[in-house]
C-alpha cells in the first residue's frame, strides 16, 4: 500500500510542478464554462444575465395610410423585438434581398393598400420573409402574431357584428353596419386585457420558479466539468506511453513493486487528479457562477467518484494499448469528443431522436449527465442517482479489468 | 528556393504518412459532422414529447376534446391521467410536461370569467417543456380572443335592439360555425415566404465549422515541428548543411500551407461525397476560399509556435487558444443564436470569417464578389500573422 501511495504522490508532484498542465486542468474549463454560460444566458443558474435576447426584424412599410405605422408601433411597444426599418419605394425588394443574402434573419413587408383594405374591412395579407437557416425568425414571427391576434380580433368582431345582424334581422343599411362594426371593434379594444384564459407554468423539482435549465450555467457548468475531466483524463494516457518509451516503467518493474500495485497506482493518481479537477470546477460553479448543485452532496460525491473512476480506467486502458504518444493523443481526442457529443454534454439529449439517446447511454457521459440533471434540476437524493452511479461503476470495473489485462511495461 | 521546397515536401510527406495526423485532419471533422447529422438531421427529428393531460372533475367532455386536439399534434404523445400521477410523471422526467385544465374553462371562454391552465414542467427539460408551454399559450390566446370576439358581437347587436332567448340560441349556433370558418381565414393574414436560400441541412452548416476547427489543430501540430526539430537535434544538423535559417522557416511555412490546403480541399470533396453537401455553383470561389482559409490557419499556427518556447508549450497554449477562438467564433455551435454583443466579439476571430465565407458559398450560392469581405479580412489576418511569426522567430531566437 505504501508503495502505491509513493507512486501516486510522485505523479501528483510532477503534475503540480507543471504550470501548463494546471492551466489545462483548471483555467480552460473555467473559461469555457463562463463563455458558454454567457452565450446561452437567459437563466438556469446565477451569474448569467436574465435579460432575454432581443432579435431584430427588418420592416418595409409600403402602406400609404396610417395603419402600417400603427402596426409597427404596436409591435415595438410589445418590447420583444427591435425593428430595423427600410425606407424607399423598393424597400420590399431590398428587405427580401437582405434576407436572401443572409444579412438579415427575417423581414416583414406591409403592402401599400394595408390601411385602405382595413378601412374597407377587407382581408389583407402581410408578407414575412424568413431565412430558413436561422432560428430567430420563429421568435420574431411569434412577436408579430401576438400583436396581430388583437388586431385580428378587432377586425373579426367588426365583420362579425355586421354579419350576425344580417343573419338575425336582414342586411343592415350602411350607416348601421358601420355602427355595429365600430362598436364591436371598440369592445374588443377596451376589454382585451386581461385575457380570460391564462397559462401558469410551474417548473417542478428543486429549480421551481427558475428559468429554462438547459441554458445558462446550470447546464454548462456540469457539462464542462464532465467534459474536461474526460478530456484531461484520457490525455493523461499519454503519460503511460511516455513512461514505457522512456523505460521508467520497465525500471519500476525491476524493483520489488508488484504489477498489481503499479496498475493500482496508475489508476490512483489519475483518479486523484480527476477528483480534484471535478471538485474545483464544482466549487467554482457554485461560488462564482451561482450554480446550485442539489440537495444531496453524498449523491454528488457518488456520481463524481464513479464517473472519475470510469475515466481513470479508460485512461490506463488507452495508455496500455497505444503504441505511441501521438496515437494515444489522437485516440483520446476521438474518444472524448465523441463521448461528449453522444452523451449530451454539448446539447441536451432530449431534443435528439430516440436512437441517438440510446447511443448516448452506451457511453459513461450520457449516464453522468442524467445523474447531474437528477441532482441539480430534480433535487433527487442519493437513491435517485443510484441507478446512474451503478452503471458508471460498471463502466469503471469494465475499463479497469480491460486495462489490467492489457497493461504492459515493454 | 529549391531547398525550402525540399523541406516543405519532406514535411508534407511525413504528415500525410502519419495515421494520427489523418485522424485529426479527416476522421474527427467527418466523424463529428456525422454525429451532429445523427442528432439533428435526418427524418427522425426530435423524439416525441410525452404530455400528461389532467381534466377538471366532471369535465369529461372538455378533457376528451383537449385530448383530441393534442392527438392531432404529431409531436405529442398525450395521456389522460390524474393530477397526482401527472406531477409524479413530470417530476421524475417520464413526461416532459403536464397540462392541467381548470374548472370553468368553458365559462371563461364564453363569459370572460378568468381561468388559468397550469402547465407542469420537467425541471430537467429545457426545450420540450417549453414547446408544450408555448403551444398551450397559443391555445389560451386564441380561446380568449375567440371569446371576446363573440361577446363583442352580442354586445353590438344587442345595443341596437334587445335579443330574445330564441334569437340568442340561433345566434350562438351560427356564431360557432362562423367563427370556426373565419378564424382559419383571419382579417389580417401573414403569408410566410421562405427566402430562397438553398436547400441545406445540418451537415452543410457544421461540416465547414468543424473543417476550420480541425484545420487549426492540424496546423498547430505542423507548426509544432519547428520546436520538435530543434529539440530532437535535426534542426542543428540541418544548420550544419548549407541551409540558412530563413530557408528553414520558409520551408516550414510552405509545408504547413500545403498541408492546410490539402486538408481543406479534401474535406470539401469528402463533404460532398459523404454528406451530399452542395458547395454552390461557383467552384472558383470555393477553391479561393479554401486556399485563403488554409493561409489564415497556417499563419495563425506558426505565430502560436513562434510565441511558445517548446513543443509542449505550443501544444498547450495553442490548443487552449484554438478551442477558445473556435467557441467564440462559432466553429462549435451556431453563433447566430448568440446575443449581438457576443457576435461582435466573434468578429475578432479567424474562425468567424472563415465560417462566414463558407456559409455564404453553401447557403447563398455566393460568388467571389459575395465573399470578398471574408477573403480580404482573412488575407489581412494572414499577412499580420505571417509578419509577426517571421519577426518573432528571428528576434526571439527561438531557433538557436
Amino acid at each position: 500500500m505504501k508503495k502505491i501511495l509513493v507512486i501516486i504522490a510522485h505523479n501528483l508532484r510532477l503534475i503540480a510542478a507543471d504550470r501548463s498542465t494546471l492551466f489545462w486542468l483548471l483555467a480552460m474549463p473555467i473559461a469555457f464554462t463562463f463563455v458558454l454560460g454567457l452565450a446561452f444566458s437567459g437563466g438556469g443558474g446565477g451569474g448569467g444575465s436574465t435579460d432575454p435576447v432581443r432579435y431584430g426584424l427588418t420592416v418595409a412599410n409600403l402602406d400609404r395610410g396610417p395603419q402600417g405605422e400603427a402596426l409597427l408601433a404596436a409591435i415595438e411597444a410589445a418590447g420583444k423585438i427591435d425593428l430595423l426599418p427600410i425606407d424607399g419605394a423598393d424597400a420590399g425588394d431590398t428587405a427580401l434581398e437582405l434576407v436572401q443574402k443572409g444579412d438579415r434573419s427575417a423581414a416583414l413587408v406591409i403592402p401599400p393598400d394595408y390601411s385602405e383594405r382595413l378601412a374597407r374591412r377587407e382581408r389583407v395579407t402581410l408578407t414575412f420573409h424568413r431565412n430558413p437557416e436561422r432560428m430567430n425568425p420563429y421568435v420574431t414571427r411569434q412577436a408579430i402574431d401576438e400583436v396581430l391576434t388583437r388586431l385580428r380580433a378587432e377586425g373579426t368582431a367588426g365583420i362579425g357584428a355586421r354579419t350576425a345582424y344580417a343573419e338575425l334581422r336582414g342586411e343592415p343599411p350602411p350607416e348601421l353596419a358601420e355602427r355595429l362594426s365600430s362598436r364591436a371593434s371598440a369592445y374588443v379594444a377596451e376589454n382585451w386585457d386581461p385575457p380570460s384564459v391564462t397559462v401558469a407554468a410551474e417548473r417542478l423539482g428543486r429549480t421551481a420558479g427558475s428559468d429554462v435549465p438547459s441554458m445558462g450555467f446550470n447546464h454548462s457548468s456540469p457539462a464542462m466539468a464532465l467534459m474536461y475531466v474526460l478530456l484531461n483524463g484520457l490525455m493523461m494516457s499519454i503519460a503511460l506511453v511516455d513512461e514505457r518509451r522512456e523505460r521508467t516503467l520497465a525500471r519500476l518493474f525491476t524493483t520489488p513493486v508488484a504489477r498489481s500495485s503499479i496498475i493500482v497506482a496508475n489508476l490512483g493518481w489519475r483518479f486523484v487528479i480527476g477528483m480534484l479537477q471535478m471538485w474545483i470546477l464544482i466549487a467554482f460553479g457554485g461560488l462564482a457562477l451561482g450554480v446550485d448543485w442539489g440537495d444531496s452532496p453524498v449523491g454528488l460525491v457518488l456520481v463524481t467518484v464513479t464517473y472519475v473512476a470510469a475515466v481513470a480506467g479508460l485512461s490506463v486502458l488507452l495508455g496500455s494499448i497505444s503504441r505511441s504518444s501521438r496515437q494515444a493523443q489522437s485516440a483520446a481526442l476521438v474518444l472524448s469528443l465523441t463521448m461528449c457529443a453522444l452523451g449530451g454534454l454539448w446539447w441536451p439529449l432530449e431534443i435528439t431522436p430516440k436512437l441517438y439517446q440510446a447511443a448516448g447511454h452506451a457511453v459513461p457521459t450520457g449516464w453522468a449527465m442524467d445523474a447531474m440533471h437528477n441532482l441539480v434540476s430534480r433535487g433527487y437524493s442519493l437513491a435517485g442517482v443510484a441507478p446512474q452511479a451503478l452503471v458508471l461503476a460498471l463502466f469503471a470495473i469494465g475499463f479497469t479489468v480491460a486495462a489490467t489485462l492489457t497493461f504492459r511495461h515493454e | 528556393m529549391m531547398k525550402a521546397l525540399h523541406i516543405a515536401i519532406k514535411d508534407l510527406r511525413i504528415r500525410i504518412r502519419d495515421r494520427n495526423t489523418l485522424v485529426l485532419m479527416l476522421l474527427l471533422p467527418i466523424g463529428l459532422t456525422a454525429i451532429i447529422g445523427f442528432a439533428f438531421g435526418g427524418d427522425s427529428g426530435i423524439s416525441s414529447i410525452g404530455v400528461a393531460l389532467v381534466g377538471p372533475e366532471d369535465g369529461d367532455l372538455l378533457t376528451n376534446a383537449a385530448a383530441g386536439l393534442l392527438s392531432q399534434v404529431e409531436l405529442f404523445d398525450a395521456e389522460v391521467t390524474t393530477e397526482d400521477e401527472a406531477r409524479e410523471a413530470v417530476a421524475s422526467g417520464r413526461k416532459s410536461a403536464a397540462i392541467v385544465l381548470p374548472e370553468g374553462l368553458i365559462d371563461a371562454v364564453l363569459e370572460g370569467a378568468p381561468a388559468e391552465i397550469a402547465v407542469l414542467q420537467d425541471p430537467a427539460s429545457g426545450i420540450k417543456a417549453r414547446i408544450v408551454e408555448t403551444m398551450v399559450e397559443r391555445f389560451a390566446t386564441s380561446a380568449s380572443a375567440g371569446g371576446i370576439v363573440g361577446r363583442a358581437i352580442f354586445d353590438a347587436v344587442e345595443a341596437e335592439r334587445p335579443i330574445t332567448e330564441a334569437e340568442r340560441w340561433q345566434l350562438t349556433g351560427w356564431m360557432f360555425q362562423w367563427m370556426y370558418e373565419t378564424w382559419s381565414e383571419p382579417a389580417i393574414a401573414i403569408e410566410e415566404a421562405e427566402a430562397e436560400t438553398r436547400d441545406v441541412d445540418v451537415h452543410s452548416y457544421f461540416a465547414p465549422s468543424f473543417a476550420v476547427l480541425f484545420l487549426l489543430f492540424t496546423m498547430l501540430a505542423s507548426a509544432k515541428t519547428i520546436h520538435e526539430e530543434r529539440e530532437s537535434g535535426t534542426y542543428g544538423r540541418l544548420m550544419a548543411s548549407p541551409v540558412g535559417r530563413s530557408t528553414f522557416i520558409a520551408g516550414k511555412l510552405m509545408g504547413s500551407y500545403a498541408l492546410a490546403a490539402v486538408q481543406v480541399l479534401l474535406l470539401i470533396v469528402l463533404g460532398s461525397l459523404l454528406f451530399g453537401i452542395d458547395w454552390g455553383s461557383h467552384p472558383v470561389a470555393v477553391i479561393v476560399m479554401a486556399l485563403v482559409t488554409a493561409a489564415g490557419a497556417a499563419s495563425l499556427a506558426i505565430v502560436i509556435a513562434s510565441v511558445a518556447r517548446t513543443a509542449r508549450q505550443t501544444d498547450n497554449v495553442g490548443t487552449a487558444f484554438i478551442l477558445m477562438m473556435s467557441l467564440l467564433g462559432g466553429s462549435m455551435w451556431p453563433i447566430e443564436q448568440a446575443p449581438a454583443s457576443f457576435q461582435n466579439v466573434a468578429r475578432f476571430t479567424f474562425n468567424y470569417w472563415a465560417h462566414s465565407g463558407f456559409k455564404k458559398l453553401v447557403f447563398y450560392d455566393a460568388g467571389l464578389a459575395g465573399i470578398s469581405q471574408e477573403i480580404l479580412i482573412i488575407l489581412a489576418m494572414s499577412i499580420v500573422f505571417f509578419g509577426a511569426s517571421v519577426l518573432l522567430l528571428s528576434r526571439r531566437q527561438v531557433l538557436t
